[in-house]
């Protein structure tokens, strides 16, 4: 099977990343696969208010997901918080928790934005993928990296990496996947479309190996910022 | 058990600690102060000065909204209220010079082993220098002079964790081009010591 964009089934798009490009902020980091591209930005610990919103035993960790107005294909994406980007944010931040220790930031948040100024399919996957990196970037205690990667189902077969006309047009089965590497542990799982265990099963295990892929490039790019020629 | 120490963060307050703090609010017997950490500190009427101050006396005039003060750390509770002190040598209000700001994890390095890296930019360049353990560096002298301190401490800060880094800085002071007016920064730089002293002297 050939795909809209020439690849092979199971191969991904060209991903890069890069950490540090938002001086200002304590962390930040960019993820590109193919058209999109997801910049996110770390700001903290820093203090929190209203004061009802603060743990006494921990920090918070606050994730908000957006998508520029002029980021998509179509029509111009009206600006704001929408349902759509209120669940993103919200699953965002149940999928970056489980690695981040905020133990020693009591009364604290720190605060996540995801920005994504070019959409084509797989924008949480790429959202949390440059959220673990900025992160870490930011130096906080974390116990390993997040890798996300859309999986899917196109005509009955199974493709990895889907972009916005296999999502949008073509109606592909769509499974974002976050894994945790050093855990085992899926931290992100959600499904739209039908698929049958069987296929779930085996897409889950190519959907971790996808996911290896991008925690490499990840690493290399923390580790890149610090390099002095 | 791993322990890790983290190439960059936040500051987060430790007792016994010297920090550059800033002025973000006046209370009722105290300054509400920035220390860049999440957590902000409170400077008691009591532990800024020996002065006998009078009941609703304007608080503003020891220390104004925006000051940059140098105190020490003297308490952190486990939900990290902080209390800072002034009594100790050398805890004073920064008058004049330029605040910079380096990553609070390079701060060791900024200082260098047994203060040799700072001592190694005041004497290049005639400046004074005070180091905030949370990453806020204050730097008085002469305009050209504070410049080129400036540029050296934030190339440690860029380059703190690779090695060579103080032959590195040495080349880098002694290129600045300060060289041929090092001498009379020198010579300056007593002057003005004595003057900052009138100063205090006066203002006491």
């Amino acid at each position: 099977m050939k795909r809209t964009d020439g690849r092979t089934p199971e191969q991904m798009r060209p991903i890069k990343a890069e950490v540090g490009v938002i001086p200002n902020a304590d962390g930040s980091a960019m993820f590109q696969a193919g058209n999109t591209i997801a910049y996110a930005a770390v700001y903290g610990p820093r203090e929190l208010y209203p004061r009802f919103m603060q743990d006494p035993k921990k920090g918070v960790l606050r994730c908000v997901y957006n998508m520029m107005p002029f980021s998509g294909h179509g029509d111009r994406v009206r600006p704001g918080g929408s349902r759509r980007s209120k669940e993103i944010s919200a699953v965002t931040e149940s999928a970056l928790s489980p690695v981040l220790d905020l133990s020693d930031y009591p009364n604290t948040v720190v605060d996540v934005f995801i920005e994504l100024t070019q959409t084509d399919g797989g924008t949480r996957c790429a959202g949390i993928t440059a959220a673990a990196m900025a992160l870490a970037d930011a130096g906080l205690k974390m116990k390993d990296l997040v890798s996300a990667m859309s999986m899917g189902m196109l005509d009955g077969e199974m493709v990895a990496d889907i972009n916005g006309t296999e999502d949008c047009v073509l109606g592909a089965t769509d499974v974002p996947i976050a894994f945790i590497p050093t855990m085992d542990k899926i931290s992100l799982l959600q499904l739209d479309g039908e698929i049958s265990k069987e296929q779930l099963k085996k897409l889950l295990e190519t959907g971790k190996q996808k996911c290896l892929e991008i925690y490499k490039v990840q690493q290399e790019a923390l580790k890149k910022k610090y390099k002095v020629d | 058990m791993i322990k890790l120490i983290p190439l960059t963060g936040v500051y987060i307050p430790r007792v016994n600690d010297k920090i550059i703090c800033k002025v973000i609010d006046v209370l009722m017997t105290g300054w509400r102060m920035d220390t860049r950490s999440p957590y902000s500190a409170v400077l008691s009427m009591k532990d800024a000065t020996s002065d006998f101050i009078q009941r609703g006396a304007d608080l503003t005039q020891f220390f104004a909204l925006g000051d940059y003060v140098l105190t020490k750390v003297v308490n952190v509770t486990s939900q990290k209220l902080v209390d800072i002190s002034m009594k100790g040598p050398g805890l004073r209000k920064l008058r004049g010079g330029r605040i910079i700001k380096v990553n609070p994890h390079k701060v060791p390095r900024v200082i260098g082993k047994e203060g040799s890296m700072v001592v190694m930019i005041k004497q290049a360049t005639g400046c004074n220098v005070l180091v905030g353990q949370n990453g806020l560096i204050w730097i008085d002298g002469t305009p050209e002079a504070e410049v080129v301190a400036e540029q050296a401490i934030l190339k440690i800060n860029a380059e703190a964790h690779l090695p060579g880094l103080t032959d590195r800085i040495k080349e880098f002071l002694d290129k600045s081009g300060l060289k041929p007016a090092a001498p009379a920064a020198q010579k300056k730089a007593p002057e003005k010591e004595i003057k900052k002293k009138t100063i205090q002297g006066g203002k006491k």
